[in-house]
């Protein structure tokens, strides 16, 4: 069976909302819900999720859909499916009677996403078919006018890839919440640092959620507080999880950013959690660092972060309870 | 820390998105990345990038599609002719070496060497200039920017004019400083599209397929079609940014229809009577650009090369879209680097093809 419809179907769903939760998503459905949408037809649903957007300050409502597949019997043609069908269900059960009153959380949510997450569980593989399934994402073919018939929708394919860089993410989070625990008058929990925002008008925010942007960009951004073991003091800290590219020139647009940002603050802490390896980067890591220490921060640490090759024993764990 | 390595504002991203980048180009970009955004305007996909932190080689790929710098050689050009049987093309060029030719784009012509090939001597020459920053956006700032441009001569009064643009741009500063710079009696012709009818530029793409490499390269399927709506030609307006905004003018042939039309061009019949082809024709389309692939006949490397009519009017170019190896028991492909002269090379000679399946097709019609 090429895709996973029983026992281990549903356990990645489990899996997935592991994840989901971790970034601060609220869960508000159980999994694999069948409701009725405005065609009257029921429509299934693997799970719902619902989270404050920092970035926009809007609440944010998630149709996720977890697929368990082997890359061998993946092709073009079920991708375009996938993708039809989420976008379907979304706008049949977005404006549907029953769904609205069985999930008013979601009524209150802009439930404009569909997340289809994908696990191609014959990991050997999907290394060779990395270039398959990014050719076959391509062609998908989206409702292009604003005005068309139908609603407009953000549909986001979340594989492994960006499913294992978003385990090393949190992996990194929790080490981080777990060193600064013992001092709990610090606030030492790390907070996602979203920037001001003229256009939409308000101030930078700090909250534990990630947003659905953030899982598709190459930097995320963060704060939080430490205890400096030599002065006894508490430190605010930046830290930075980076999975751009280890060259000379990226860290030079990546220090831009913090300043652009508004993120950059000297006296801080600054942590910058590198994703990617590279042999070559040890060459240049004292230009790196001292291009941050320019900025006067109380001290610069570039750290790396763990890389998994399967789903975390935490995330199965978890699932599991 | 220099400007161009400064993080642009959000603002500043969703401009060069919206007013700079072709639609297609930002589709892209999201698409890449696992995200669609149904119903959503140019304006509304730039703003979900904005929103995104963006690394150093994103930031620069947004930038070099707004400023339509191309990211592989391409090579266009045009052939020069004069009456005056003591004139030399090559004598002129170098008469303006080291000179700004150009005060509003401030082009200047560089030294211009000489070398034989194959019997034939090829001069090879560099122009540098300055790119107008487009708008206000201080992230796609004028820049200084460069080119190489090759001059063969073909025959008796005939040039050969290549050049490696960077930008679609390039050919064009090229040809209208020298349409000005020429004396009497002399004339700059290029590929245009223009001069050929629907049905002939089926064609004209039909023998690029068969006629594009020399010997040691076998055609073996079309990768991409795309066909525009024919639109009024002769409009002389800048199109750099043609259907930013808009891409319904055009469409992208499916797999399917790939497949057909690589049976037909491998099989030998003429494209024209296709099915597909003919619907478009009857729809007002006309090809616009095509991906061929080759494969080498005796080394395991395979190639795609995109022949493409660009801007208005419609001028022909050409670039090498990937080039890749076999390797292993599995036989997997893997990028592999084609040096610069080879790959010129190998551009000038499907330029040349094409110039003569134009001229042919062209001739056709008088």
């Amino acid at each position: 069976m090429p895709e996973d419809e029983g026992k281990n179907g549903n356990r990645w769903t489990d899996e997935a909302s592991v994840l989901f939760k971790r970034i601060g998503w609220e869960k508000i459905a159980d999994s694999n819900i069948d409701i009725e949408g405005v065609d009257g037809q029921q429509h299934g649903i693997d799970s719902l999720f619902r989270y404050r957007d920092g970035l926009h300050q809007s609440l944010e409502g998630v149709f996720v859909e977890a697929k368990r597949y082997r890359t061998t019997s993946f092709n073009r043609a079920k991708l375009l499916d996938w993708v039809d069908r989420l976008h379907e269900k979304m706008t049949e059960l977005r404006r549907s009677g029953p769904f609205n009153s069985q999930y008013p959380a979601m009524g209150e949510s802009t439930s404009r996403n569909g997340l289809l997450v994908l696990w191609f569980h014959d990991l050997e593989n999907y290394p060779r078919f990395r270039s398959t399934l990014t050719e076959s994402m391509q062609t998908v073919k989206t409702t292009r006018r604003r005005g068309s018939i139908g609603s407009p929708s953000r549909l986001f394919v979340l594989e492994n890839e960006a499913i294992l860089r978003l385990c090393s993410l949190l992996q990194a989070v929790q080490e981080w919440n777990n060193t600064n625990k013992a001092d709990s008058a610090a606030s030492g929990r790390l907070k996602f640092f979203y920037p001001s925002a003229l256009d939409f008008g308000h101030p930078s925010q700090l909250t534990e959620v990630l947003n659905i942007e953030g899982l598709f960009s190459k930097c995320v951004l963060a704060k939080s507080r430490e205890l400096d073991a030599r002065s006894s003091q508490i430190v605010d800290a930046d830290v930075v999880f980076y999975f751009g590219h280890l060259d000379l020139q990226s860290f030079q647009r990546l220090r831009s950013a913090l300043l652009e940002l508004g993120m950059a603050q000297s006296d801080h802490n600054l942590y910058i959690y590198l994703y990617q390896r590279d042999d070559d980067f040890r060459k240049i890591e004292p230009d790196v660092k001292k291009l941050f220490e320019d900025d006067q921060y109380h001290k610069v640490q570039l750290k790396t972060m763990d890389r998994f090759g399967d789903l975390p024993s935490w995330v199965k764990n978890e699932a599991g309870e | 820390m220099t400007d161009e390595l400064k993080y642009p504002s959000r603002y500043e991203i969703e401009q060069s998105l919206t007013e700079f980048c072709r639609r297609g180009f930002v589709e892209d970009f999201l698409q890449n990345r696992g995200v669609f955004i149904t119903h959503a305007t140019q304006s509304d996909l730039a703003e979900f990038i904005s929103g995104l932190l963006l690394e150093h080689g994103e930031l620069e790929q947004i930038r070099n599609a707004a400023l339509q710098v191309h990211s592989r050689s391409t090579l266009a050009g045009f052939l020069v002719t004069c009456e005056d049987e003591t004139f030399s093309l090559v004598d002129l060029l170098d008469s303006w070496r080291g000179k700004v030719v150009d005060q509003k784009a401030n082009m200047k012509l560089g030294a211009l060497t000489s070398s034989k090939q194959a019997g034939n001597e090829l001069h090879q020459g560099q122009v540098e200039y300055t790119q107008r920053r487009p708008g206000r956006v201080q992230f796609l700032q004028g820049t200084e920017r460069s080119f190489d441009y090759y001059v063969r001569q073909e025959k008796k009064r005939v040039w050969r004019v290549l050049i490696d643009c960077d930008r679609s741009n390039d050919a064009r500063l090229m040809e209208d400083w020298l349409n000005g710079a020429m004396p009497r009696g002399s004339d700059v012709v290029t590929i245009d599209q223009s001069q050929l009818t629907t049905s002939q530029t089926v064609a004209f793409f039909d023998e690029l397929a068969r006629q594009g490499t020399q010997r040691n390269w076998t055609f073996t399927q079309v990768k991409h079609l795309v066909l525009r709506r024919a639109t009024n030609e002769n409009t002389d307006e800048d199109d750099d940014n043609e259907n930013a905004n808009d891409t319904s003018d055009s469409v992208q042939a499916d797999h399917v229809t790939l497949s057909g039309i690589s049976q037909a061009i491998l099989e030998g019949d003429d494209l024209r009577n296709n099915a597909f082809v003919r619907e478009c024709e009857k729809g007002g389309y006309r090809f616009s650009a095509m991906t061929y692939e080759y494969e080498h006949r005796e080394h395991a490397y395979m190639m795609q090369v995109r022949a493409e009519f660009k801007r208005k009017p419609k001028v022909f170019e050409v670039a090498i879209e990937s080039y890749k190896r076999r390797t292993g028991l599995e036989e997997r492909l893997e990028d592999a680097t084609l040096p610069k002269p080879q790959s010129i090379e190998l551009l000038s000679q499907f330029w040349a093809a094409a110039r003569r399946v134009y001229t042919d097709l062209a001739a056709e019609t008088v």
